[in-house]
C-alpha cells in the first residue's frame, strides 16, 4: 500500500514538474501578421486578412525600407535584448564637443576662448610642432573635426558614436590636459571652478601621494569608489618616468589622464 | 492552451512540490503572449536573453534566467552626472556631488536632505531652472535634431546664378525657436502654429532669447548681398518652423521633397511611407500600403500637361531661358513609388515656393526644380493630377495652406509622441530614432506622451519627469 502511494505520488510529481519546466509552445498558426508597436505602428487591418504565403522580394524590400535591414535588427536584438528593454537602458553617447571644452575648463584647464567654432582661429602651436607635445587648448581647437564639431552645413547632427579616430583624439586631449589640470606647485589640489567648495579647492593627491576620493569624484563627475581610489594610487607609484620629471609627478599625470579618459568619453 | 491550463492547475494544487521554479517565467502561452516578458521562449532560434521589465520602478528582474541577465542598480550619482551633462552642459559641481553623496550615505526616504531621491530631484530641478544654461542646452538639442546651425548662402529666387544674387540666411533661428519653446515651458505645438515672432535669436554669452520676425520686409528687387531676406510671409500668416527661412534653405531640393521628408522624419519620427492603409495590396512587384487611391499622384497612366514653355533657372545675367520639354517624373504604382509619394506629393507642394535661401515667392512662382531635362521649375501637375491636387497632411486631412498644415501636425498624436521619443533618446544617450533606428516602443513612450499632452505640450515639464523617472537612475 505504501509503495502504491509512493508510485501515485511519484507519477503526480513527474507530471507536475513536467508542466513547470521551461518550455516553448509553438504558437498556433495564424493568417495575419501581428501589429507592430512603435513609431512604425499601423492601425490593425479591419478587412479580410491576406492569405498566408512567403514574402515576395518586393515585400522584403519594403520591409527593409520601413524598418531597416532585418539581419541588423536581429543582431541588435540578440546583443541588446528586446527593444522594450534595451530602449530603457542608458547607452554611450559621445561627449559633445562643446561639453568637452567646458568640462576641462571647469576642472582648471586653460582652454582659451570657448566655444570653439568652425571659423575660430586656434592658438599657435608650440614649435617645433612635430616633436613638441601641445597643450590642451591647441589640441581641442585644432582637432575640432575629429573631436566631433557638428557639421550642420552637411545636414549632419553631432555624431553620437565614438569612432576610433575620435576616441584616440579624446585620449590625446585628456592626456595633454592632465599636465595642467592640477595647477598648484605641489601638484595636489584641483582649483578649477567646478571643483571649488566654499572657495577651497578639492584635494586630488594626499600628502603621501595617494589619491583622494574627492578629487577623483570631481574629475569624473560622480562619487569615486574605493576601488577607483586604490587603482589611482597604484598608478601614481607605478608609472614610468618621463624625461624631466620624477616618478610621482609622472604617475600623477598619468592617473589624471586615465581617470578622464575612462570616464569622460560618454555622456 | 487547454493542456497548458491543466498543467498549471497541477502546479497550483502543489502536486508537484515540487514545482520548484514554477514561476512560469520562461513559459509562454500558445498565443505567443507573455505580458511584459520577452525572451528565448518567443524565438528560440535567436537565443534572445530573457528579461522582465517592471514598470513600477524596480527595474529589470535579474532572476529570469541565467542567460542575458543584467544588474540594474540604482545609481543616483551616475544619473546626476548624465543629467548635468545633458541639461547643463557640464559635470556636476563638487558641491552638488558632495550634497548627493551625503544623502546616499544617509539613505533615508523622508523627503529631507538625507533622502537621496529628494536631493537628486532637487538638483535636477535646479538644472532645468538654470535658465541661461538650460536654454543653451535646449538650443543645442534642437540644432542636432534639426541638423541646423550657422549660416547658409544660396541663390535668390529665380535670378541668374551670379555672385550678386547670392544671399545668406541664418540657420540658427529654427533651432532657437524650438529651443525657446522648450526652455520657457511653452506649448510645443506653437512650433507649427505660431503665426508671428518665428525667428528669435539666442545670445550664447548671456543665455537670453530675443524676439525676431521672419518677415523682414525685404524684396527681391530692393535687396543686395548684405540684405537679410526673411521668408516673405507677413506676420500673422506664418506657421512656426514650417515657414522658417533657415529650415527651408537648409533642406532645399528638387520638388521640395527634402523639406517634406524632414518634416516627417523630425516631427513624426518615421521615415516614409508616412501613412498606411488598413488593407495593403500587392500590385505588380510592389506592396502598396498607402491609404490614398492608386493613381492619385502624377504617373504614366495620367500624364501631366504643361503650358509651354516651362520656366528654367537663368544661368547668366540677361539670358532668360525656357524649355519646351514635356518630360515629367512618373511616380509609378508598379515600381512601388506611390507607397511614399501619395503622401509626399501632397505635402511638398506647400514648400515649393521657397527658394534656396528660404524666401517665398508669393505670386505662386515655384522655386524648386523638377529633375527632368533642363530642370524646369516644378508645377503642381508634376506632383498631383488635375482635380485631385489639394495638399494634405494625411489621408482625410486636407491642408490647402501651410497654416492648416501646421494645425494638422499640431493635432496629430504621433507628433506629440515624436517630441517625447526624441527627448527620451537624448536622455538615455541613444541614437536617432529615424536615421539609426533607435526605436522606442509605444509601450515605453506612451506614459511620457500622455503626460506631455496632459500638461499642454510643455516640454520643460516632460524633461523634468523624464530625468527623475525611477528608470532613469538605474544603470
Amino acid at each position: 500500500m505504501f509503495k502504491a502511494m509512493l508510485r501515485v505520488l511519484g507519477v503526480a510529481t513527474l507530471v507536475g514538474s513536467a508542466a513547470c519546466l521551461p518550455t516553448f509552445d509553438q504558437p498556433n498558426a495564424k493568417n495575419t501578421v501581428d501589429s507592430v508597436s512603435g513609431p512604425d505602428s499601423v492601425t490593425p487591418a479591419t478587412g479580410d486578412p491576406a492569405a498566408v504565403r512567403p514574402l515576395t522580394p518586393a515585400e522584403q524590400t519594403t520591409i527593409w525600407q520601413m524598418g531597416g535591414d532585418p539581419a541588423l535588427l536581429a543582431d541588435r536584438a540578440n546583443n541588446e535584448g528586446p527593444i522594450t528593454v534595451s530602449s530603457q537602458r542608458h547607452s554611450c553617447m559621445k561627449m559633445k564637443y562643446d561639453t568637452m571644452g567646458r568640462l576641462l575648463m571647469g576642472r582648471g584647464v586653460a582652454m582659451g576662448t570657448l566655444p570653439v567654432m568652425a571659423n575660430t582661429t586656434c592658438p599657435a602651436p608650440v614649435a617645433p610642432l612635430a616633436t613638441r607635445s601641445q597643450n590642451a587648448a591647441y589640441l581641442y581647437c585644432d582637432s575640432r573635426l575629429t573631436l566631433g564639431l557638428p557639421q550642420y552645413g552637411a545636414r549632419l547632427s553631432e555624431a553620437t558614436a565614438i569612432t576610433s579616430g575620435t576616441g584616440t583624439k579624446m585620449m590625446d586631449l585628456y592626456a595633454s590636459a592632465a599636465s595642467s589640470i592640477v595647477t598648484d606647485a605641489s601638484f595636489r589640489t584641483l582649483t578649477g571652478p567646478g571643483c571649488m567648495v566654499g572657495g577651497v579647492g578639492t584635494v586630488l593627491f594626499n600628502a603621501d601621494n595617494t589619491c583622494n576620493a574627492d578629487g577623483i569624484s570631481c574629475l569624473q563627475g560622480y562619487e569615486a569608489s574605493a576601488d577607483q581610489v586604490a587603482l589611482c594610487s597604484r598608478i601614481v607609484t607605478q608609472a614610468d618616468v618621463t624625461a624631466g620629471s620624477d616618478i610621482v609627478t609622472s604617475g600623477k599625470r598619468l592617473a589624471v589622464a586615465v581617470i578622464l579618459a575612462s570616464t569622460q568619453m560618454c555622456e | 492552451m487547454i493542456i497548458k491550463a491543466r498543467f498549471s492547475t497541477l502546479c497550483a494544487l502543489g502536486l508537484s512540490a515540487l514545482a520548484m521554479g514554477c514561476d512560469g517565467s520562461s513559459v509562454q502561452d500558445s498565443t505567443g503572449s507573455a505580458g511584459s516578458q520577452h525572451g528565448s521562449g518567443a524565438n528560440p532560434n535567436l537565443s534572445l536573453p530573457s528579461y522582465q521589465y517592471r514598470p513600477d520602478g524596480t527595474g529589470i528582474n535579474n532572476n529570469v534566467t541565467a542567460v542575458g541577465t543584467t544588474d540594474l542598480t540604482v545609481d543616483y550619482s551616475l544619473a546626476l552626472r548624465t543629467a548635468a551633462i545633458k541639461l547643463r552642459g557640464d559635470l556636476p559641481t563638487m558641491a552638488e556631488i558632495k550634497r548627493l553623496s551625503a544623502a546616499i550615505k544617509a539613505n533615508l526616504s523622508d523627503g529631507s536632505e538625507n533622502d537621496p531621491s529628494f536631493v537628486y530631484r532637487d538638483i535636477v530641478k535646479s538644472f532645468i531652472n538654470d535658465s541661461p544654461r538650460f536654454s543653451r542646452q535646449m538650443v543645442v538639442y534642437w540644432r542636432n535634431q534639426l541638423r541646423m546651425g550657422g549660416t547658409l548662402t544660396g541663390d535668390l529666387a529665380d535670378l541668374p546664378l551670379t555672385a550678386a544674387n547670392k544671399r545668406t540666411v541664418s540657420l540658427e533661428t529654427a533651432p532657437t525657436l524650438l529651443g525657446r519653446l522648450a526652455a520657457e515651458g511653452k506649448d510645443m505645438r506653437l512650433a507649427f502654429t505660431q503665426t508671428t515672432n518665428n525667428c528669435p535669436m539666442y545670445n550664447a554669452a548671456t543665455g537670453v532669447f530675443t524676439d525676431g520676425n521672419c518677415f523682414t520686409g525685404a524684396t527681391v528687387a530692393g535687396s543686395n548681398t548684405a540684405t537679410n531676406m526673411g521668408n516673405n510671409i507677413p506676420e500673422g500668416q506664418q506657421a512656426g518652423v514650417l515657414t522658417n527661412p533657415g529650415f527651408m534653405a537648409q533642406y532645399y531640393s528638387n520638388f521640395a521633397f527634402r523639406r517634406a521628408r524632414l518634416v516627417n522624419e523630425v516631427f513624426a519620427c518615421t521615415r516614409y511611407p508616412a501613412e498606411y492603409s488598413s488593407k495593403p495590396q500587392v500590385i505588380g512587384s510592389a506592396l502598396y500600403s498607402s491609404p490614398w487611391p492608386t493613381n492619385s499622384v502624377t504617373n504614366a497612366d495620367q500624364p501631366p500637361t504643361y503650358a509651354t514653355p516651362r520656366r528654367v533657372q537663368q544661368m547668366a545675367q540677361g539670358v532668360t531661358l525656357t524649355t519646351q520639354t514635356k518630360e515629367y517624373v512618373d511616380f509609378s504604382l508598379q515600381a512601388g513609388c506611390m507607397g511614399c509619394h501619395t503622401s509626399l506629393n501632397r505635402r511638398a507642394p506647400l514648400f515649393a515656393a521657397f527658394d534656396s535661401v528660404g524666401f517665398m515667392n508669393n505670386a505662386n512662382m515655384w522655386m524648386v526644380h523638377s529633375p527632368v531635362t533642363d530642370a524646369p521649375f516644378s508645377q503642381i501637375q508634376d506632383y498631383l493630377p488635375a482635380g485631385n491636387d489639394t495638399p494634405s497632411w494625411k489621408f482625410g486631412v486636407p491642408t490647402p495652406d501651410l497654416k492648416s498644415f501646421g494645425k494638422a501636425m499640431a493635432d496629430d498624436t504621433q507628433v506629440a509622441r515624436c517630441f517625447m521619443i526624441r527627448a527620451w533618446n537624448d536622455a538615455y544617450s541613444r541614437d536617432d530614432v529615424v536615421n539609426d533606428l533607435a526605436l522606442v516602443p509605444d509601450s515605453v513612450i506612451e506614459e511620457m506622451t500622455q503626460y506631455f499632452i496632459a500638461n499642454n505640450y510643455n516640454m520643460k515639464m516632460a524633461i523634468e519627469k523624464l530625468y527623475t523617472d525611477p528608470n532613469f537612475v538605474r544603470f
